[in-house]
């Protein structure tokens, strides 16, 4: 069976090759033809090795057999479908699809499949209405493959994949961009993971779809990104759904659909992160919310007030405009909100279990307005808004019922984006696109703004009081008093004082452990603290939002999705920090990044990712950069640069705070060495033209 | 002109702008306008409907069967049902058109109900999709 099988693809290799061996087959008819006519001629079964050249279509697979292009382009010269399976078991693999028809009424595609267990792998389809298009072929494998739909209006595209009455599909680590869905319909026990969907429609539609598995995708920038309607048993997991603003501009959308569970997904930039009509339509088929982060959405969750029975629980709302609308006003009921975080939470946890010991109440005055009359939305930032925010605080009595009630808010945020994206590393058989972005926008949360959770009421004795404006004692001074973190029994920083000028560059000394990064940590209002500290006289617990202005913040090592380009990275970061584009170029200049701006982030050199991080911290040009062993993964060459860099910055008068290893680095860049040990200030040492040698 | 002539010409002009209106087929952006049942964009014209109210507010839908689930829910006060023809451009009114209604037609929200201009082009979809044909007061009464 194995010879005749090996004998088969010998002799439809030489047949092959023998006419293309006198030019490409291009033109009207005669490769596909040839094509066509060496498909009739092989058993059932072989394996057709198809040169490489580019064959006019249509083309109709009709009995078992492997396609592997070595090549090979199937140019449907905009007519029709170009490729048609009515058998089983089939594979096609590493074509190059284009042009098929553009009629949307005969459902014009690249790859139709019309028989069972077809496996559709790493081929590249573009101008195409549909791109791949399962039709009662169950069974089946869509794997690897990039679709890019044709450059028409929206309501003249096809869906990228369609999935019609086919159950037990894996549709896996595909790209799609600028086509209609990906759209799932009448299907049981699909699969979707690893995909990125950008720019169409709807990322992922499901459309009366039963035991739906959609993990680890990226959804970007589509007008939703995935929208179950009338199905059940969905699980929505490890997504990334960010920037859906278009019409719609659901991150993810909920339909008359039952028995679904929403998890560690990021759900960050869109005008909705989860919009929920009739989900559940029963209350025994319950929709659970559960360690979501929801960042940066104009309304985070968005309910039709008839929804019962959805439960939202260890999710973390933050910086959200409004974190629960219910979509045309009205009371939310039957609904349960357990153990969130709410980044405007302003309780205390006294008995630190890390459960808030007042309840969480949404019940802004704005928000209600904006509910009822979504129009006013056109107000939303404006001097308006905020006097209606403030005639709420001043006089209570304005305040209207609260949509919701979180008995023990969590105190601290969950950030299984950093949890779950560890473990996929770990499990490593994923390249890291996935794992990346996920990374990427728990790491943009802190790196652009930093958590910011209101706190502390009171200013602490010790510190300038709050300017009216930036610069207590200069644009850009740190005042830090009795600063003490522990962990559990471990004391992390004790006791510690300092000052630094505006305008100076303050290094922090000292072996692993000795509290360097924690010290940063503080700052940045990453981690609650005893003591006090004030930039520019402003708290970073208490006026988060403010101080994050003023600061731009260095990690060891950025995670960006390597499939990001510079360019995209720093537009990213700008929007998020609210940015004008126009205030990008000159940073891009600044750091020499301009030949870079197309190149993507997998790309770059270590030094060069630093470059980037370095620019995504000047975005806004904020008076303060902390930096936290930034040099510490660079070589010799790459580090000097990167120091010549900062004392650029130095030079232009911004504040300097970084962690060091390298004494060469402190002698460098850095005024003032801070010498830490174990937590405490052992030394502050001073830096001239002699150095420190002695101390370091 | 008096003051009764003003009332007159004033009632005569709403009567006629009402009637323009409802001549007016609608205007649908595809591709931005959500459907009034499903919430769903608006995608391909020819499945799309809508209705106007006596009142004067427009609904616009997605799929035909969208439109009947709807106007059975809501029961509004219907002055006139738009569906577009399935296989041309043009709007056509609900009472005069022909529909066909099949599994085999894949429709938006799955309904499979596509509305045609005339009676013959309607029995020939319906047989090429092995489908029947209605009048749009037979699919209300289905409902």
């Amino acid at each position: 069976m194995t010879l005749i099988r090996a004998l088969g693809i010998l002799l439809v290799s030489i047949a092959l090759l023998a006419p293309l061996s006198r030019g490409s087959p291009t033109g009207e008819g005669p490769g596909m033809r040839a094509l066509q006519a060496l498909i009739a001629s092989a058993p059932s079964g072989a394996t057709l090795r198809v040169p490489q050249g580019v064959y006019t279509g249509p083309i109709v697979i009709d009995k078992p057999l492997t396609l592997i292009s070595e090549g090979a382009v199937l140019d449907g010269q905009g007519q029709g479908t170009i490729v048609r399976v009515t058998a089983p078991d089939v594979m096609l693999k590493g074509f190059v699809l284009k042009n098929s028809g553009r009629s949307l009424a005969h459902e014009d595609s690249a790859i139709l499949v019309e028989a069972p267990r077809a496996i559709i792998e790493e081929n590249t389809l573009s101008d195409v209405l549909f791109g791949i298009y399962l039709k009662d072929a169950p069974g089946s494998v869509i794997r690897r493959n990039k679709i890019v739909g044709l450059d028409v209006s929206e309501a003249e595209r096809g869906d990228a994949i369609r999935v019609w009455y086919s159950s037990d599909v894996l549709i896996q680590e595909n790209e799609t961009y600028n086509a209609r869905d990906a759209i799932i319909w009448y299907s049981q026990n699909v699969s979707v993971w690893g995909n990125r969907f950008v720019g169409g429609r709807y990322g992922i539609h499901l459309m009366y779809a039963q035991e739906i598995r959609i993990e680890e995708n990226a959804l970007l920038k589509n007008f939703v990104g995935i929208y179950a309607m009338y199905s059940r048993g969905v699980t929505i997991a490890k997504n990334l759904s960010l920037g859906h603003r278009g019409p719609s501009g659901y991150g993810i959308g909920l339909k008359d659909s039952d028995s679904v569970s929403v998890a560690e997904n990021v759900i960050a930039d869109n005008s909705v992160g989860v919009f929920v009509d009739n989900s559940p339509s029963a209350p025994e088929t319950p929709v659970v919310f559960r360690k979501n982060l929801f960042a940066y959405n104009e309304t985070a969750v968005m309910m039709l007030p008839s929804v019962r029975g959805d439960l939202f629980t260890e999710n973390s709302f933050i910086e959200n405009f409004e974190h629960v609308g219910i979509a045309g006003g009205g009371q939310l009921v039957g609904n349960l909100w357990e153990r969130n975080f709410w980044g405007d939470y302003l309780g205390y946890d006294a008995d630190g279990d890390g459960l808030g010991d007042l309840p969480y109440k949404s019940e802004r005055l704005v928000e209600d307005l904006l509910d009822r009359h979504p129009q006013m939305k056109l107000f939303l930032y404006s001097p308006a808004i905020q006097a209606l925010e403030f005639a709420a605080r001043a006089l209570p009595i304005f305040q209207p019922q609260p949509k919701l009630i979180d008995p023990q808010p969590l105190m601290t945020p969950v950030l299984p984006t950093l949890e779950f994206a560890r473990a996929a590393s770990l499990r490593s058989g994923m390249p890291q696109a996935a794992t990346g972005w996920l990374l990427f926008v728990g790491i943009s949360l802190i790196i652009g703004f930093g958590w910011g959770v209101v706190r502390w009421l009171i200013p602490h004795p010790l510190l300038p009081s709050p300017s009216k404006g930036r610069g207590a004692g200069g644009e850009g001074e740190i005042v830090v008093r009795g600063l003490t973190k522990r962990f559990g029994h471990v004391i992390a920083v004790e006791n510690l004082s300092f000052t630094v000028r505006a305008g100076e560059a303050l290094a922090l000394w000292g072996p692993n452990g000795a509290g360097k990064s924690t010290v940063l940590h503080c700052l940045l209002g990453l981690l609650r603290y005893d003591g006090a500290i004030a930039l520019d006289g402003l708290d970073p617990h208490r006026q988060g939002k403010e101080v994050r202005r003023l600061l731009g913040f260095v990690p060891q090592q950025i995670q960006i999705p390597d499939d990001f380009t510079v360019g995209e990275a720093l537009l990213f970061f700008a929007r998020l920090k609210g940015v004008l584009r126009e205030a990008v170029p000159p940073v891009i200049q600044r750091l020499g990044l301009d030949k870079f701006l197309h190149k993507r982030i997998g790309t770059l050199s270590g030094g060069m990712k630093q470059r980037v991080a370095l620019a995504i911290a000047l975005l806004g040009d904020p008076p303060i950069l902390l930096l936290d062993e930034p040099t510490a993964s660079l070589d010799t060459q790459t580090r000097k640069e990167f120091l010549q860099l900062l004392n650029e910055l130095k030079s232009s008068g911004k504040t300097l705070i970084f962690s060091s290893h390298h004494h060469n680095e402190i002698l460098a860049v850095a005024d003032r060495v801070l010498v830490l040990e174990q937590g405490r200030l052992v030394q502050i040492e001073h830096i001239d033209g002699r150095g420190v040698s002695e101390l370091l | 002109m008096t003051r009764r002539a003003f009332l007159v010409a004033l009632v005569a002009v709403s009567l006629s702008g009402c009637q323009a209106s409802r001549e007016r087929p609608p205007q649908i952006r595809y591709g931005r306008d959500r459907c009034a049942q499903c919430g769903m964009i608006i995608s391909e014209a020819r499945f799309a409907a809508a209705y106007l109210t006596r009142e004067g507010t427009w609904r616009s839908f997605d799929d035909i069967g969208d439109m009947l689930a709807f106007s059975k829910a809501h029961r509004e006060d219907v002055a006139v049902f738009w569906v577009h023809d399935y296989e041309g451009e043009a709007w056509l009114k609900a009472d005069s058109a022909f529909f066909v209604k099949s599994s085999e037609l894949h429709t938006p929200m799955g309904h499979g109900i596509v509305a045609l201009g005339d009676r013959e082009r309607a029995e020939q979809l319906a047989r090429q999709v092995h489908g029947s044909v209605f009048t749009f007061t037979e699919l209300l009464g289905q409902r």
